[in-house]
């Protein structure tokens, strides 16, 4: 088969393109996020929200209304929970998204058990990108050009939030609508996300991302634009060998963005761990010469 | 100690009644109406309940473990299901491995129990994971249905032997009108073009019925408990309808059929379904009886495949 | 007669039944350098929470340049300057990003840089001696050199009043000087400057006047005065850093 051929090959069919758009939307939008939830940390939040997400799915399909609704509400439902703990206790920050978060994802798993004919567990735990509807992919498509869009255009604001939030307050900016902003994008990327991958694996496309990019610049705009390049090609990476491979899309996929993490972690010009040996070698051979 | 022993022990007393009066509420409300001294046979799914009622006649109760829709090859069984089990006079299972989470609980309950599926000619798992091993669905075929029927009556006149001779007669009265069933369906398939005889499903669960029948077979997974919808399955099945032309593909009731509609969206098959295998529908639906789900299935796949 | 850059009157505040700050006032004049001195605990930050909106007020009221404070932030005429512990050295900005961000009071709602925006960073880099690292990711810098940046966005913003935070926590002698003198050179300017520190190093040589704060103001004046041993074992009772 030449290069052509192998790379047409899976585009033959309807269900791997229509695949194929979803996922790399879904990882490109993530992708976005990612380089501020890893800047701030809020990696753990990423977590809760994709998990919180199952009871809204659930109820969705129970009602015959768009995913992306009930996604989306209990997404948005878990974030002003986890606040009200915080601000009303004082149990830690982690503790009282893992709380939160586990107590909705087991909100769901009974839901789902008591109406296990509309709703299947793995598909929403795993993605079902083969199978997508037109509905779906509209819903992927219409969520993640917004978010993106949005991201993108306040970048900069989110960035000075992310980096000195006391300085944004000096300077007049409402850092509380910038948090609301940033942790109601971070619902909405979730439930573009499950789509492709599912809620276990949502978290990874939020993270990995990010962390890669990290490693690759030290300036966040050009980190920004890494994670989108490294993402959608991971993207189309894992969706071709999971074709080739015949093993699952969501997981190949995750695998792709973990390779390259790997990459950037070992040869990353600006902190790969083999480069900087490379370079402590060279300086020391030259030292030695001199 | 004295102090707290008081509240302490109100804390349990209302925990316990809690407890007693939720699994009372529970308890399906048919057992509160009136006192059922009639032996009760349990069986894992509504298919095989059905089939027990047939045979059994009005001599015994029969309930199923799993209700109506609920997904067979994977199902987690809950403590009230065990205590039910562990409480019946018999249990009625299909075998050939499709109940592999219940074969704990048969090892060690102390409940008379018998296999449906025993004696039938078994067609093997063609690919994936279990190939080679014995496709279960075995009660598709209406031929092989008949086996069941008169397993059931043997089990049933082992539980009332005095009542034998009525079950027999009515696992007889049944197996006529399952035979009949399976002429139909042959005499169906036979009107259709050749090159349409071809039966593609989501799980490869038709295996006898499509022997039965004289179709040739093509699904996308081969066992529900195997991978489910993975690039290369929808790709074969996307090719084998295509080339062979075939007019319309099905899915089946208890599992999602958004992979078996893109095949039909590529390939301009019609998508046609559900079709009923792992579960009856509810007294309302279209398939309240084993039979009504024979000739549903049977009616569907007939009308699907002859269109051009 | 022109208005106080801050004008603080009888300010408290509380975090439920802490309370950070206890009837506090004090005047910052245009032109005027003026350190905040006291323990950790002792309401700096709580004060300069309040100035920059991010603390609530449980009584009293701050006026920056005889207007609300809101008022006066939105105009980006506030610049606050972090202590060095707060900063994530690590984040991927170089040095003319933070730089930068200084301006982003005055753009519009993405933040798109104009050619004043870039000159105005531009002039603000060469003004604190950082031109040459300024696409340096600010990890790379020496501890003199990070305040400075901090001081550039400052610079940057046209800020009226500067907030400094522990300005000389790790910071070498020789780079001391030079941010005393920058910060001379800005207050010469007109601007408003108030430091908070617990740390005496330096504060002599930078302050026009000294406030020491221990939930309430214990002393007002010059350093000199406030500095006098006597006058520091009575506030404080020997929790405040010696200079050597």
């Amino acid at each position: 088969m030449t290069p052509i051929e192998w790379l047409a090959e899976p585009l033959r069919y309807a269900f791997m393109s229509r695949a194929l758009v979803v996922t790399v939307v879904a990882a490109v939008t993530c992708a976005i996020l990612s380089c501020w939830l890893v800047q701030i940390g809020w990696s753990l939040m990423g977590d809760a929200v994709s998990h919180a997400v199952l009871p809204g799915v659930a109820i969705s399909y129970i009602l015959g209304i768009p995913f992306a609704v009930g996604a989306f509400v209990f997404g948005a439902g878990a974030v002003a929970l986890i606040g009200g703990v915080r601000a009303t206790t004082r149990i830690k920050a982690d503790a009282a998204i893992g709380v939160v978060f586990t107590t909705l994802f087991a909100f769901g798993l009974v839901l789902i058990s008591v109406t296990p004919s509309q709703t299947d567990l793995s598909h929403i735990l795993f993605g079902n990108v083969l199978g997508v509807s037109d509905s779906e992919i509209a819903q992927v498509l219409v969520i993640g050009v917004v978010a993106s869009t949005v991201l993108l255009l306040k970048r900069r604001d989110l960035t000075l939030f992310a980096f000195d939030r006391s300085h944004a307050n000096a300077i007049g900016i409402n850092t509380r609508w910038l948090s609301v902003l940033l942790l109601g994008l971070l619902a909405l990327t979730v439930v573009v996300a499950l789509q492709a991958v599912g809620i276990i694996l949502v978290v990874a496309m939020l993270i990995t991302p990010g962390a890669t990019a990290y490693l690759l610049t030290k300036r966040f705009d050009r980190m920004i634009a890494l994670a989108v390049l490294v993402t959608a090609v991971a993207a189309l990476a894992g969706a071709y060998a999971s074709f080739y491979l015949d093993v699952s899309t969501g997981g190949a996929v995750v695998l792709a963005q973990s390779a390259a993490f790997a990459l950037a972690y070992l040869f990353g010009l600006r902190g790969g761990v083999v480069t900087a040996r490379v370079r402590l070698a060279r300086a020391r051979r030259r030292e030695a010469a001199a | 100690m004295r102090k707290t022993r008081g509240p302490l022990a109100a804390a349990v007393a209302i925990a316990a009644g809690l407890v007693q009066a939720l699994s009372g509420c529970a308890a399906p409300a048919a057992e509160a109406a009136r006192p059922d001294d009639r032996p009760l046979v349990l069986t894992t799914f509504t298919v095989l309940a059905d089939i027990a009622r047939e045979v059994g006649g009005g001599e015994v109760r029969v309930e199923s473990l799993l209700k109506t829709g609920a997904e067979i090859h994977g199902y987690e069984p809950t403590p009230s299901d065990l205590v039910r089990a562990s409480q019946a006079d018999l249990i009625l299972d299909n075998g050939l491995g499709l109940e592999g989470w219940f074969q704990q609980f048969l090892r060690t309950a102390d409940v008379p129990h018998a296999v449906l599926s025993d004696g039938v000619a078994t067609v093997p798992i063609a690919t994936g994971h279990y190939t080679g091993e014995p496709n279960p669905h075995a009660w598709m075929s209406p031929v092989a249905g008949q086996a069941y029927a008169d397993n059931a009556a043997a089990a049933l006149g082992r539980l009332l032997p005095d009542r034998a001779d009525v079950f027999d007669a009515n696992a007889r009265a049944y197996r006529e009108e399952l035979q009949s069933v399976a002429d139909r369906l042959r005499v169906a398939v036979s009107g259709l073009p050749r090159q349409s005889r071809v039966l593609v499903t989501c799980e490869g669960a038709f295996s006898y019925l499509a022997r039965d029948a004289g179709l040739d077979e093509g699904f996308l997974w081969a066992v529900n408990s195997d991978n489910e919808g993975t690039p290369q399955q929808i790709a074969a099945t996307t090719r084998l309808v295509a080339d062979r032309n075939i007019p319309a593909v099905f899915c089946e009731s208890t599992v999602t059929d958004a992979v078996q509609r893109q095949v039909a969206r590529a390939t301009g098959a019609t998508f046609s379904g559900p079709l009923y295998v792992d579960s009856l529908s509810g007294p309302d639906g279209p398939v309240p009886s084993y039979l009504a789900l024979l000739e549903h299935d049977v009616d569907l796949i007939v009308r699907g495949l002859s269109r051009e | 007669m022109s208005e106080p850059v801050v004008d603080v009157r009888g300010v408290s505040v509380r975090y439920g039944a802490v309370q950070a700050l206890d009837d506090v006032s004090l005047e910052l004049q245009p032109g005027r350098i003026v350190g905040l001195l006291g323990v950790n605990g002792s309401g700096k930050s709580s004060l300069f929470g309040a100035i920059m909106g991010t603390v609530p007020i449980a009584a009293g009221r701050i006026r920056l340049f005889g207007g609300e404070p809101a008022a006066a932030r939105k105009r980006a005429l506030v610049s606050y300057v972090p202590q060095a512990e707060a900063v994530d050295w690590d984040f991927p900005l170089t040095v003319r990003d933070v730089v930068l961000m200084g301006r982003y009071g005055r753009m519009g709602p993405t933040r798109r840089a104009s050619r004043q925006d870039r000159d105005a960073t531009e002039q603000a880099l060469q003004r604190v001696g950082l031109r040459d690292l300024a696409s340096r990711q600010i990890g790379e810098l020496s501890g003199g050199q990070r305040k400075r940046v901090f001081i550039a966005r400052g610079v940057a913003q046209e800020a009226s009043l500067l907030l400094l935070d522990e300005p000389f926590a790790g910071v070498d002698k020789a780079s001391e000087r030079v941010i005393v003198e920058l910060l001379h050179g800005l207050r010469d300017e007109g601007r408003g400057i108030l430091v908070s520190t617990h740390d005496l190093a330096g504060v002599p040589e930078l302050c026009d006047e000294v406030v020491l704060l221990q939930r309430r103001v214990l002393f007002r004046g010059p350093p000199a005065t406030a500095l006098a041993p006597e006058a520091l074992a009575l506030a404080f009772g020997g929790g405040v850093a010696v200079p050597r």
